[in-house]
């Protein structure tokens, strides 16, 4: 039975439909365009895919930032879904945006957070330092806004994607 | 046979680990807790814990080093590069514990050490210093009277740093206070030595060192140039020796003002003299490194002189086993140091696992890494993964083959940098040379984001839909027939 797929990259969504799955060879459409693959296992873990005009020896690695898929020194990261499924979820996009959320990046020490409560931070302003691998590194606003919490103290280490510092936006 | 301990971790502590047992000598591992299943501590014969994770309750612990040493019964110390590898008071502390350090004596360390002592030094031996204080400058006030006085862009640099960290350039006046505060935290924060001096900067200079050696029968001789303009924030990502474009005459000239200098603080063991080039090949000394450096490999390959085999024999009392008749550059190496950062974000480093780690092999290739794939690289280190160099008989050559190197090279898990390696070699500006420490700035923005491919992305549909096709409900239980089951529970209780 054919299944539809949804397949994210960043900004870009294609539909990917799993039209036949015959072991060595699948058939499918990319946003209708229909496209047979030899597909097979390779000894070290890899996967060759073959079209009538290219190859390619993929490596698929499942990441709690999606499906990592490795060519080489190349790296694509998606997120792949059932496209009844994201259908459903489509009504309810949009809340939950992450809005004057300040993030870590990366997971570091908290070495300076130079803002205090209430301050208004231009855009791009930076709202705290965190240090790693022996680098300090600025956090900024991208969008600015009014300081509405801080997170995190001066010293604490802290987890990538760790809310730093929220912000709120300036009404005029 | 004697035992080495070696003082560091990554792949310098692999590289020297390979070299002790080559030359017949025990190794021993130490390691901090975020470094117990590193691939340091299972290459050595023996290995001791030091500490918790950050470096300054592990590696920079140079008590718990000795105690390591006494523990095992080392008699050397190989310190490698960072860390300890240039502080003079643990090297006074390991001729006290009668451990024999390997590197300079202490007074080489302690004038090179401190970097307005090398100044004064060199100054004093006749070799050409680049514009600015003898002295360290301890107040605001004192150094905005030097750099009114030699004029802006100026650098300040930490007086104990090295490796390109504690640098800052300032442009103008207005940097200056909020400069030379971080510059004195950086520098009390990782070298534990808050003292830092001002030097006029020479805008795009290029980066050329000469390689030392020197043993302890006063034989000293010089390994000729590498050079190291390839720089992101101040720091070396692509060498290569010979120098892209250097006159013979002025090779000759910096060869024997390397020698000059490493004579001048009687110099034991490998080292670095450090110099600032312009485009007129005028060169100044910049600083004295007093180690084995990161980019060592290209040395080795051009000269075919093992380094740190000459600073073992050296540090048993051994005369170099090659004179400076003995030493002609031969072909063309270049390396790239691939580090777990991400170009498109100012290089932040994106410490994480190496989930896919295979490094590319071939003639006239040569990897030294200290990682293996599935190993987490931690992020209370440098984001050094690995360094990848490649030999041929001439320079475009090396390029080449560089260049086919890293394409192969498979990675991934985390962000690399590894297609702005191949951004540079593949500029017009590296290709041709010379160039300067101003190339990589001159590159347009590296777009990481890999271009859609169909291939890709249906393979990523046809992934996602065999695992779900896999995870579909089984069989329901009670498909198992009563013979199946008494056969199933007879099994276990025959057990």
């Amino acid at each position: 039975m054919a299944t539809e797929y949804r397949v994210k990259r960043g900004e870009t969504v294609q539909s990917v439909t799993v039209l036949e799955d015959r072991g060595e060879t699948v058939l499918v459409a990319i946003d209708g365009q229909r496209l047979e693959l030899a597909v097979h296992a390779l000894p070290d873990g890899r996967t060759a895919v073959t079209s009538a005009d290219r190859r390619v020896a993929l490596r698929a690695l499942a990441t709690k930032q999606g499906l990592l898929v490795v060519d080489r020194h190349v790296q694509r990261r998606f997120e792949v879904e059932d496209a009844r499924v994201s259908w459903l979820a489509g009504a309810g996009a949009g809340k939950g945006a992450a809005g004057g959320r300040v993030t870590a990046s990366m997971p570091g020490r908290v070495v300076r957070v130079p803002v205090v409560l209430d301050e208004i931070v231009a855009p791009g302003g930076i709202v705290a330092v965190l240090e790693a691998m022996k680098m300090e590194n600025d956090v900024r606003a991208p969008g600015g806004g009014k300081v509405v919490e801080i997170a995190v103290k001066e010293g604490a280490d802290v987890e990538a994607g760790a809310l730093l510092v929220r912000l709120e936006p300036v009404h005029e | 046979m004697p035992k080495v301990l070696i003082a560091n971790r990554g792949e310098i502590a692999c590289r020297v680990i390979r070299a002790c047992r080559e030359l017949g000598l025990g190794s021993i591992a130490v390691y901090s807790d975020a470094d117990r299943d590193a691939r340091h501590v299972w290459l050595a014969d023996e290995a001791v814990r030091l500490g918790p994770p950050p470096s300054k309750d592990s590696y920079l612990r140079g008590d718990l080093v000795i105690a390591a040493a006494r523990q095992t019964g080392a008699t050397l110390i190989h310190p490698g590069y960072g860390f300890l590898s240039e502080n003079h008071v643990f090297r006074e502390e390991c001729d006290a514990a009668g451990l024999t350090f390997i590197g300079p004596g202490a007074y080489a360390m302690k004038q090179m050490g401190v970097k307005t002592t090398a100044r004064q030094t060199m100054h004093a031996a006749g070799v050409p210093v680049v514009p600015g204080s003898l002295e360290p400058i301890a107040t605001l006030a004192e150094a905005q009277q030097l750099c009114d006085e030699i004029g802006y862009p100026v650098m300040l640099k930490a007086a104990s740093g090295g490796g390109g960290r504690g640098i800052r350039i300032l442009h103008d006046a207005s940097e200056l206070p909020a400069g030379f505060e971080g510059a004195q935290r950086e520098a009390a924060a990782y070298f534990g030595d808050a003292t830092v001096y001002i030097e006029k900067a020479i805008l795009n200079p290029r980066h050329i060192e000469i390689q030392v050696l020197a043993d302890a029968h006063g034989n000293t001789i010089h390994l000729f140039e590498r050079e190291c303009s390839v720089q992101r924030r101040n720091q070396k990502i692509i060498e290569e020796s010979p120098a892209a474009h250097l006159s013979q005459a002025t090779r000759l000239k910096m060869g024997a003002m390397a020698v000059k200098a490493a004579q001048a603080v009687q110099y034991v063991g490998a080292g670095t003299i450090e110099c600032l080039v312009d485009a007129h090949e005028n060169f100044y000394f910049m600083e004295m490194n007093t180690r084995l450096q990161v980019e060592h490999p290209v040395t080795e390959l051009a000269t075919g002189v093992d380094l740190v085999y000459e600073q073992l024999r050296v540090a048993l009392g051994e005369k170099l086993s090659v004179t400076q008749a003995d030493i002609v550059q031969r072909g063309h190496a270049i390396e790239c140091r691939i580090y777990a950062e991400d170009p498109s974000r100012g290089f932040t480093p994106a410490p994480g696992p190496l989930l896919v780690y295979r490094p590319p092999l071939g003639p006239g290739l040569r990897i030294d890494d200290g990682f293996g794939e599935g190993d987490e690289i931690p992020r209370f280190y440098d984001s050094m993964i690995a360094k990848l160099s490649a030999w041929a008989p001439d320079r475009l050559r090396a390029i080449g083959r560089m260049q086919a190197a890293l394409d192969r090279f498979e990675i991934g898990g985390f962000a690399h940098n590894i297609e702005h390696l191949q951004q540079v070699l593949a500029s017009e500006s590296f290709q041709v040379g010379p160039y300067d420490t101003g190339l990589v700035g001159t590159l347009p923005p590296l777009r990481t984001t890999p271009d859609d491919d169909d291939l890709a992305s249906a393979f990523a549909a046809i992934w996602t839909h065999r695992q779900r096709q896999a995870q579909r409900p089984a069989p329901a239980a009670d498909s198992e027939s009563q013979w199946q089951r008494t056969a199933r529970t007879g099994g276990l209780r025959a057990r």
